[in-house]
């Protein structure tokens, strides 16, 4: 209740002062009137010595606690503002420094940019210039790669004409000779004249001497001036087929049964040397078991490859197995399976099996002569019979002509 | 015993192995649009139950104007080699190609015929039997693609009808560029589809194209033989039944079955 009655006669400490410190310096004499109160009724119950050594120090403690309660005296204030302005000024000026700087920073960047958009600018103009030139060398380049085709062109175009010159060239040699053959017997120096003329160009005469040959062994030659005026009649003929065409038609069946021989011989030797490499021991029984079921074969797959019929007793054959079965995958077969048994499993089978089976399966086989539509059984009327086969296709081709 | 069993044949080099369908070169003008093989064929490669042929041949014919690069095509993909200079073929001469196509050794034997005029009586008693015809011509010379047509009726003529596959294939490929292949190929294609071909472009100089040609070829002749071979098997085993039959009869059904071959391949 005190305090509160002695709060409104507190002075006031003036504008700077704070409400809290103005409350708490009413406290302080609050405390200070209750305190005296206090002292000095104990001063009349106990004698005036009971509080006299308490009331300096109480005095004391109370005189501290206003101090630090009221805070320091107005004038202490009014020093300690000096600085504070000094301060404010200092910062205003900076300020005002720091504000000129900032507006002095973007001039220097403009500056700057301005340089480095020259800079882009040559820069631009430099690769503008360079592909324009590179625009020239391609156009140029261009130009030339049209140039060149336009001259492979020409080179194939002069190799044509050339090709077909020299074919006419030859042909035009071809014929020259001949008219020469009927005075070859009389004048040896002409006949020497055609052997140069045979030997000088291209491929072709590496077969001439035998169409020669053929010519003058072959009935109704050139010799008889009769037949050579005639064939001089008729020049493109001569120059088409100066020797008969069954003549060479049989030389080129010829090199072809040589070249299937060829291949079927090269496969052969890779079955064996495949049959050596995985160290396989082959019995000679089995060997020539099995030499005997390649050639059998081997018949066969001419036949189909030269287009011409298989022989009567090939037909024979037709039950046995070509494909070549075995389990060679790991090093070592059991026995009864070997590759080299099933080589020609044929030979085997028939052993297993009964005859049965190739009766109740010819087709298989077959096929392989089917798909050249060529007979391949003993038909009773085989267009050409085997002794004339390698002719077959000469007769064959002649209604043609 | 059936599930190890393995073709014998001496193994073929590594670039004759096809395993997967060889694609088309232009979809404008191809033969089939398949990318698989057969389901049939490939069942039957699996099984190794393609026929018992041990030797799979087919019989391709080159036919062309002359100087077209029949030869130097052939050349290039049997023998990989190319001669810049001309050399007449004369008459015909064939390369054999041993493939291994799906498992299964394959060969295609490839008749290389004169393109010469004179020749042509010669080479066309060998157009018979040919499971694939290709026509060649010069993509820089647009009077071989026109006599195209001619070559392909003499082809056809030897053959029965719809048995052969046919290509059609522009040569010299590398002497063109740009637009004048395009325009070549154009007119090639149309061509094409008119003859029922297959449409491609190879350069033998180069080398271009040429094994994947060779390949789609080998790819299609070997698969339509598997097939053939799979319905004669099947058609086999049902003549089983009368099989007695005609044996009492005194004549093997060989000679039945042979008989109409000869007929047709008569000369």
């Amino acid at each position: 209740m005190e305090p509160r009655r002695a709060a409104p006669g507190v002075p006031g400490w003036g504008s700077r002062e704070a409400a809290g410190s103005a409350s708490a310096a009413e406290l302080v004499y609050h405390l200070a009137g209750a305190l005296g109160t206090e002292l000095q009724d104990l001063a009349r119950r106990f004698g005036p010595e009971a509080a006299a050594g308490l009331v300096p120090l109480v005095v004391r403690a109370l005189e501290l606690l206003e101090q630090a309660a009221v805070g320091p005296a107005p004038d202490s204030l009014q020093v300690s503002a000096q600085p504070a302005e000094q301060e404010l000024r200092r910062l205003r000026e900076e300020n005002e420094r720091l504000r000129r700087e900032l507006r002095a920073g973007p001039q220097e960047e403009r500056a700057l940019l301005r340089q480095l958009k020259e800079v882009t600018d040559r820069q631009r103009d430099e690769l503008r210039a360079h592909n324009r030139d590179l625009r020239q060398r391609g156009q140029e380049t261009e130009a030339l790669q049209e140039q060149l085709q336009r001259l492979l062109l020409v080179n194939a175009e002069l190799r044509h004409k050339l090709a077909a010159m020299q074919t006419q060239l030859r042909a035009a040699q071809d014929r020259e000779r001949e008219r020469q053959q009927p005075g070859e017997a009389a004048t040896p120096q002409a006949k020497e004249r055609a052997r140069g003329q045979a030997g000088r160009p291209g491929h072709q005469h590496g077969q001439e001497p035998e169409w020669a040959t053929a010519g003058a062994g072959a009935p109704g030659n050139p010799e008889d001036p009769a037949e050579a005026a005639q064939q001089l009649g008729r020049p493109s003929e001569a120059g088409q087929c100066r020797f008969s065409r069954e003549e060479f038609e049989q030389i080129l069946q010829e090199r072809n049964e040589l070249k299937a021989k060829v291949f079927l011989l090269k496969e052969e030797l890779a079955y064996f040397q495949r049959e050596l490499l995985t160290d396989h021991r082959v019995p000679g029984l089995l060997l020539e078991a099995m030499k005997v079921a390649v050639r059998k074969q081997r018949k066969k797959i001419k036949a189909k490859m030269l287009g011409t019929p298989e022989e009567a007793e090939s037909s024979e054959d037709e039950a046995g197995p070509w494909i070549l079965l075995s389990d060679d995958k790991g090093d070592h077969p059991p026995p009864p399976e070997s590759k080299i048994q099933s080589f020609f499993g044929l030979w085997y089978r028939g052993k297993a099996e009964s005859s049965e089976d190739e009766t109740s399966s010819p087709a298989p086989s077959k096929l392989g002569g089917e798909e050249e539509a060529q007979p391949q059984s003993p038909a009773p009327d085989p267009p050409c019979s085997a002794l004339h086969e390698h002719l077959c296709l000469g007769a064959s081709a002649a209604p043609e002509a | 015993m059936r599930s190890s069993l393995t073709p014998l044949g001496p193994p073929v080099s590594r670039d004759r192995v096809i395993a997967s369908f060889p694609k088309w070169y232009t979809p404008e003008a191809c033969l089939q649009l398949r990318e698989h093989f057969h389901g049939q064929v490939s069942a039957a490669c699996q099984r190794r139950n393609t026929g018992t042929v041990g030797l799979k041949l087919s019989k391709v014919v080159v036919v062309g104007d002359l100087y077209v690069g029949k030869t130097s095509l052939i050349h290039r993909f049997c023998k990989n080699v190319f001669d810049r200079d001309y050399k007449a073929t004369i008459g015909v001469d064939f390369e054999i190609e041993r493939f291994e196509i799906a498992g299964i050794p394959y060969s295609l034997q490839i008749w290389d015929t004169a393109g010469q005029e004179k020749f042509k009586c010669i080479a066309s008693a060998y157009y018979r039997g040919a499971q694939v015809i290709i026509t060649a011509f010069d993509l820089t010379d647009v009077q071989t693609l026109e006599h195209t047509r001619q070559w392909l009726e003499d082809a056809l003529r030897e053959n029965e009808a719809g048995s052969c596959f046919i290509f059609l294939v522009g040569t010299k490929k590398d002497l063109l560029s740009g637009a004048a292949c395009e325009q070549a190929e154009a007119d090639a294609v149309h061509l094409a589809r008119e003859m029922q071909a297959e449409y491609w472009s190879v350069s033998a100089k180069t080398g271009e194209n040429v094994k994947a040609f060779f390949s789609r070829v080998a790819a299609l002749a070997f698969e339509q033989s598997v097939l053939q071979d799979l319905e004669r098997q099947s058609s086999a085993r049902l003549q089983v039944g009368n099989g007695d039959l005609i044996q009492m009869e005194g004549s093997p059904p060989e000679t039945q079955e042979s008989k109409r071959p000869s007929s047709l391949g008569c000369c």
